[in-house]
């Protein structure tokens, strides 16, 4: 094969290859941009037959009905709070136990790590009525609290962690512990830096997954809608006007409810990129 | 400063005995290296004296404190590692200061320590900088510099020169010998490179197989190996085992029968429990014999390696057996070409079939 063929062959599949991931990434943002779109209709265009796709006179008067029907700022907050609560508690927990499981020889290691692992491939639903009646039973039915406690550590989390501190050398926590460091401190002040990305993905996976969670939050909450997160309170969106769904209201609802994870994931992606890129001059 | 001192010291890997045994009083002030193949125990029992493993059993005395129980940090030790294990998100001045500021040391004296230990490392210019924006040698002095602040009253190296460049290994190699000097420090030094193990120690412990072979001064090492293994690894290039016999024995005097030198005879001190007819191996440097004209027994040059001020000639003998001598560089060798060897009078080693050496004249000792 000539170098020019072979050149031509490879143009072609590089513009294919392009092709494949622009339809991709159009099918992934089309509800995205729906959504926006539709928050900015007035009601009677949202109704039209065949759809609307740009409104004529774009307008915010949908937002401001959100505020009218739900105590948006107070949802916002509950949201706010299991998600970074969660994740925080994730990041500690996860951190430590991948660093124990990854830096410490102790008897029954591996089995407790499979054990551990195995928990991962139980389906959400299967846990949904133990959890529940093992939290109301501890008192903390209808309350945050209870939405946020038995997340507060995750397999995923914790097998995440073990596997990048298993990459941190050694060495640098023997030093640490020559130059007199504490267990806790060597998580935190040595391993912790080390890990950045993985910390970032993880974080980023917990705040979006606990941002956006319906079930649970719903189970444990038992209608005491004061302690709504505001993916539950879009549901009372939805039921407002009993019946007759009002597309613009919950279209501005969802938008509002996906800016934080959106903002959030803005902001980390540069650790993604960081990582890639130093993974690459490393070698 | 202080003293270190090592009693009975062993250690397990499950079933596995990897340190067995270890007895070692080592002096104020004084640079002792481990040195053995990979695998001999050295880095572990390295370890073992920081208080990063525990001992299966035997004690630790540190100034006459005994350390099992106690953790790293309050051994007072610090350690060099091979991988200079530097914190890569803190600059060299925190990675200094971090033992410091944990053990809640005013900042003024932190800052203090640090700029001393710059000064004698110098390397006051990179104390801003971060560990990926150093090169090998410097990432190694940062390391250096990280233990000095600590004042310890013992330094452990593990194989700190290993990952650097023979030019730059050279280099750091006279850094650590004029540190020892300028500190006067007691410290332990772990290598798998015979070389800087001679150049730097005031005495050296040869381990193998999680034994000590042999604890003596360089010269006492190089001159009077107490075994094979230690004549062996000891010298480069390694020293020359020959099969032999003894034939007659007198007081001072065993005449041993080769195949590559004929008829040997060896000057030896103290009682020697051999008898004739015995088996015994004979060990020559390559430094130690003269080139001369082929004789009855000529041996063939296989190989010539030339290093400039000096040539070292790979020979084979009739029998077989391979020798490796330093030859002058006036004259070129070539390879097929006939020579004779001859021993230098008082150079040779003689080891019993269990590989113990037999006691040779103390002359030679520097």
């Amino acid at each position: 094969m000539t170098s020019a063929v072979f050149r031509g062959r490879q143009r072609t599949g590089d513009v294919l290859i392009l092709l494949a991931i622009i339809g991709i990434a159009v099918a992934a943002a089309f509800p995205l941009v729906w959504m926006v779109l539709s928050s900015l209709k007035t009601p009677a265009e949202s109704m039209q037959t065949p759809p609307v796709w740009i409104p004529a006179t774009p307008n915010l008067a949908a937002y401001g009905e959100v505020a009218d029907v739900i105590d948006a700022r107070r949802s916002f907050l509950n949201s706010f709070i299991i998600a970074t609560t969660t994740t925080a508690g994730i990041l500690v927990t996860s951190l430590m136990a991948g660093y124990a499981f990854a830096k410490y020889r102790f008897r029954g290691r591996d089995a407790l790590f499979a054990i551990m692992i195995a928990t991962m491939f139980l389906p959400p639903i299967v846990t949904l009525i133990p959890l529940y009646r093992l939290v109301t039973s501890l008192g903390l039915g209808a309350s945050l609290f209870g939405v946020i406690a038995p997340h507060l550590a995750n397999a995923f989390g914790i097998f995440l962690m073990r596997q990048f501190v298993a990459g941190v050398p050694d060495d640098l926590i023997d030093a640490a512990r020559v130059d007199g460091a504490s267990e806790l401190r060597i998580v935190f002040s040595v391993v912790a830096p080390a890990v950045v990305p993985a910390i970032a993905a993880l974080a980023l996976f917990a705040f979006v997954y606990h941002w956006n969670t319906y079930l649970w939050p719903l189970t444990v909450l038992q209608g005491s809608t004061d302690d709504y997160p505001i993916v539950l309170s879009l549901g009372r969106l939805l039921s407002y006007n009993r019946g007759a769904v009002n597309t613009g209201l919950v279209m501005a609802g969802a938008t509002l409810a996906v800016l934080p994870p959106l903002v959030l994931f803005v902001f980390l992606q540069r650790f993604f990129v960081d990582s890639i890129v130093s993974a690459g001059v490393k070698g | 400063m202080a003293t270190l001192k090592l009693e009975e010291i062993r250690k397990s890997f499950g079933s596995i005995e990897v340190i067995k045994g270890v007895d070692l009083d080592v002096d104020e002030g004084e640079l002792i290296v481990f040195v053995g193949p990979s695998g001999c125990g050295k880095s572990t029992l390295l370890r073992i004296i920081a208080g990063l493993e525990d001992t299966t059993s035997g004690t630790i005395w540190i100034d006459s404190e005994a350390c099992n129980d106690k953790a790293p940090k309050e051994r007072g030790i610090a350690m060099v590692f091979q991988s200079y294990a530097l914190y890569p998100h803190k600059t060299v001045y925190q990675n200094m200061a971090f033992s410091l500021k944990l053990s809640r040391r005013p900042k003024q004296e932190i800052d203090e320590r640090i700029r001393e230990a710059a000064r004698i490392l110098q390397m006051e210019h990179l104390l801003q900088r971060r560990p990926h924006q150093l090169s090998g040698g410097q990432r190694q002095r940062v390391a250096i510099g990280r233990a000095i602040v600590r004042h310890p009253k013992v330094f452990l190296f593990d194989e700190p020169l290993s990952n650097l460049d023979a030019a730059l290994r050279v280099s750091m190699r006279r850094e650590i010998a004029r540190l020892h000097t300028e500190l006067g420090s007691t410290m332990i030094y772990v290598t798998h490179d015979q070389i800087e193990a001679m150049t730097l120690a005031d005495r050296i412990v040869v381990l193998d197989g999680g034994e000590v072979k042999q604890v003596g001064t360089p010269m006492e090492l190089y001159h009077h190996p107490a075994n094979i293994f230690v004549a062996g690894f000891i010298g480069s290039p390694r020293m020359n085992f020959i099969n032999g016999r003894v034939e007659t024995m007198a007081e001072g005097r065993l005449s041993v029968e080769t195949r590559v030198f004929g008829r040997l005879n060896v000057g030896l001190v103290g009682s020697v429990t051999v008898s004739t007819g015995d088996q015994v191996t004979i060990g020559l440097r390559p430094e130690d014999c003269e080139i001369v004209d082929a004789d009855a027994l000529p041996l063939t040059v296989s190989l010539v390696e030339r290093l400039g001020d000096e040539t070292l000639l790979e020979v084979t003998s009739t029998s077989g057996e391979v020798l490796v001598v330093k030859a002058p560089p006036i004259r070129e060798y070539r390879p097929g070409e006939t020579v004779g060897l001859m021993p230098r009078p008082g150079a040779l080693h003689v080891f019993d079939e269990s590989g113990r050496a037999f006691a040779r004249a103390k002359a030679q000792v520097g």
